[in-house]
């Protein structure tokens, strides 16, 4: 067994590389373009070289970093002024989760065997446009990431309940909205507003 | 408990990411066997899954996102053990304070007992030089004494063919980023003696642009071998 200690570089390099490419994920998610998801990593990784120490005590060191990278892009929003976007985090609750889930299992659309599937996609992205970015970003870290909903919460820091309710929702808002495209599924019923 | 369709329909987004428990999911997909509305919602929400991970894939990052972020941060060149640091062996005096510092040498020392020496076979092995053997465990402590500290260089040991790395069977050369405390600075290096042999662990302390190479016989353990070789 080696006595030397590692190099301090080395270290942080061995602690950090292997989450750098979901950092990544997680930043253009937030970020929206490849460029300023790549600076977001490297702001945070560089401001974090000098905390070595304390990442090395850290037990679940991914959701600890996604914190950290999330807190650090609400930071940066913030002082650019830019209407970001009110942070997933902060999203006010504005339906109660049994109430919501009562209306959101009512009506679906049922365009599955109607849609023409080759349009869904350009169509799915003109849509979440639409959605606001706390809502996008829930849903496709959700949906699409691969997030478990207790990931979100941890990331996020808010309670399970509310990530639940809240991803119910930006679903149920996104079905809404694919709806104003009946050329997709014309048979479809309307959602109960 | 019977569930409604509404209650079934609010677990088909956990159902289809597979993140509904064992027995729920046996009841989803018991539910949605016999209820066409269900079976058809199920089918939307799948439509939608598959078109939303189509569609939103995230792009690669930059081919040297990671070297670049990670060099950064620790002030690094990028490339990995072996390259460069953005602190110079070059510099001529810190250049010289390292060179006297590793002038000191190393100090090479094995795990033996009194009377054995790693050309001395085991018993059992005696005269076979080249055919497979058992592998013999020695420890070898290699000590550098260093006039300062030194952040982040690699050392390097190579090991003559009759002995390997015991963690890492099969390799006579590895490489380690370390840093060196001012001082004396010991690495243990548990070794496998393959059979019989001479030949010379050569150490090499890098830091990217200089190297300090040093060799020490390992076929006669009694003795320390301290030469300096010119850097290469």
């Amino acid at each position: 067994m080696l006595s030397f200690k590692l190099s301090r570089s080395r270290r942080f390099e061995k602690l950090v590389q292997p989450h750098l490419e979901p950092l990544y994920r997680f930043a253009y998610r937030l970020a929206g373009q490849q460029q300023d998801a790549e600076d977001l990593v490297q702001d945070v990784v560089v401001k974090l070289y000098p905390r070595l120490e304390e990442l090395e005590a850290v037990e679940q060191l991914r959701p600890w970093l996604n914190r950290v990278l999330y807190r650090h892009f609400i930071d940066q929003v913030r002082r650019k002024g830019r209407r970001a976007d009110v942070p997933v985090s902060e999203v006010a609750d504005t339906e109660h989760q049994d109430a919501f889930l009562d209306s959101y299992a009512s009506d679906l659309p049922d365009f599955a065997e109607q849609i023409d599937s080759a349009r869904l996609g350009p169509v799915l992205d003109a849509v979440l446009q639409t959605l606001s970015p706390d809502q996008r970003t829930l849903m496709l870290l959700y949906d699409v990431d691969g997030w478990s909903q207790e990931d979100v919460s941890v990331v996020l820091d808010i309670p399970l309940g509310t990530v639940k309710s809240r991803v119910h929702r930006c679903r149920a808002e996104l079905r809404k909205k694919l709806q104003g495209y009946p050329e997709l599924f014309p048979q479809a019923q309307r959602v109960k507003e | 408990m019977t569930m409604s369709c509404a209650q079934y329909r609010s677990k088909l987004l956990p159902w289809l990411k597979r993140e509904l428990p064992e027995a729920s999911v046996l009841q989803v997909e018991q539910h949605v066997s016999v209820c066409p509305d269900c079976a058809r919602a199920a089918d939307s929400e799948r439509a939608v899954l598959e078109a939303l991970r189509d569609q939103q894939r995230i792009p690669a990052a930059s081919s040297d996102f990671q070297a670049r972020v990670l060099s950064a941060a620790t002030g690094r060149k990028a490339g990995g053990i072996g390259a460069g640091h953005a602190r110079a062996w070059s510099t001529p005096a810190f250049g010289g304070a390292v060179a006297a510092a590793l002038v000191l040498g190393i100090a090479l020392g094995f795990g033996l007992q009194p009377g054995e020496s790693l050309d001395s076979p085991a018993p059992s092995l005696a005269g076979e030089n080249t055919a497979p053997l058992v592998p013999e465990p020695r420890n070898v402590r290699l000590a550098f004494s260093s006039s300062q500290a030194l952040d982040d260089v690699t050392l390097t040991v190579e090991l003559p063919p009759h002995v390997e790395m015991a963690s890492y069977p099969g390799h006579q050369q590895l490489s380690w980023k370390v840093d060196l405390d001012k001082g004396e600075n010991v690495v243990n290096l548990p070794l496998n003696v393959l059979f019989a042999g001479q030949g010379e662990l050569v150490a090499r302390i890098n830091d990217g642009d200089r190297t300090q190479t040093f060799r020490a016989n390992l076929s006669e353990p009694g003795k320390l071998d301290n030469r300096l070789e010119p850097s290469s």
